[in-house]
């Protein structure tokens, strides 16, 4: 509890003040042994005296930098690695940093199973320009299976306000074989006229629907639902 | 003059901590100790200068620690400082920057 007080008072990194933790805790035992005493005060002082005497000689600690690892490990990979380093990547199942690498991976640039950030790429991925190997969301968001995005880009399904698709696409400005738009439309080049078709949302949308329906449940079974939660 | 003495030991106060490492393992309290006997009392400082010290010089590779078991009521088991290698040769290079600038420092000021 002392300890504890006393660190709180101090800016520096985690690891000084786990660091400070333990040897506050040797120091309190190392003088109770002199003094006979278990007043944590009458050996060391006030938490604010010695707060103050550590932070006087503790400058070039001071920091508000985070880097805090998990000691559990998981596949050789921290639990958790949780930094606000530039120069250090964090890398754990979750990971959290200004650069991140993990299953769970949150920041301004991850790379993970599941991606957030805002520069992102992962199997399904979250961020401002978003990439996935499945399902991505994002302002720019590309992925194979859907994409869901101010500007979106997938090969089976494009949400968003331009998207782009190879086989449906939804939104503002749509292009692909199945569509279902509000502004306008663009055929891709390399269909004809008959091959593509568009309908006007919110007017025509169950035959979209149901068009949508004959795509996923003939080709694409696994985002059927996918698609149906999105249209509803 | 206070500003002045507390400069000047906090200064020296890293190349002592070595030195007596250097002599022999201790712990924090029995550095404080010796710090406070061989100098006659003119060191007399408390845990709270004397731990962010070890901490330089131990981030700095000079010192390493080790764990010992004291017999008695200890929950904790005591931690003490050893030198290492680099440490050796550091306090070789600071002894000798020390003795050019002392010699040098009383020159001047016993200059008429």
């Amino acid at each position: 509890m002392y300890a504890r007080k006393v660190v709180s008072k101090i800016d520096c990194s985690y690891s000084v003040k786990l660091r400070l933790k333990e040897d506050i805790a040797i120091m309190l035992e190392e003088r109770s042994s002199i003094n006979n005493s278990k007043d944590p005060i009458f050996l060391l002082g006030s938490t604010t005296n010695l707060a103050n005497e550590l932070k006087e000689n503790l400058d070039e600690y001071k920091s508000s930098d985070i880097d805090i690892k998990s000691n559990i490990r998981i596949f050789g990979l921290p639990l958790f690695h949780i930094t606000n380093r530039k120069d250090i990547t964090a890398k754990g199942i979750i990971a959290i940093g200004l650069k991140s690498i993990g299953v769970i991976s949150v920041g301004c640039f991850s790379t993970g199973f599941i991606s957030f950030g805002a520069i992102t790429a992962g199997v399904i991925s979250f961020g401002s320009i978003s990439i996935a190997l499945l399902y991505s969301i994002g302002g720019i968001a590309i992925a194979p299976a859907i994409a869901i995005g101010g500007i979106a880009i997938a090969k089976s399904l494009a949400i968003g306000g331009l998207a782009v698709a190879k086989e449906v696409s939804f939104g503002g400005i749509t292009c692909s074989k199945l569509m279902a738009y509000k502004d306008s439309f663009i055929i891709p080049g390399n269909l004809d006229e008959g091959s593509a078709v568009a309908y006007q949302y919110p007017t025509f949308i169950d035959d979209f629907k149901r068009d949508a329906r004959v795509i996923f449940s003939q080709n694409y079974n696994f985002i059927k639902l996918s698609i149906i939660n999105a249209l509803r | 003059m206070d500003t002045f003495n507390k400069q000047l030991k906090k200064g020296i106060l890293e190349i002592l901590v070595l030195k007596i490492i250097y002599n022999e393992d201790v712990y924090g309290y029995e550095l404080i100790k010796k710090l406070e006997s061989e100098s006659n009392g003119l060191f007399l400082i408390k845990e709270g200068s004397l731990y962010p010290i070890m901490y330089r010089l131990e981030d700095k590779g000079f010192i390493e620690h080790y764990r010992k078991e004291v017999e008695g009521k200890r929950t904790v088991p005591r931690k003490y400082y050893k030198v290492t290698v680099l440490g050796k040769e550091h306090l070789n290079i600071m002894t000798r920057s020390w003795d050019q600038f002392s010699d040098i420092v009383s020159k001047i000021l016993k200059e008429e």
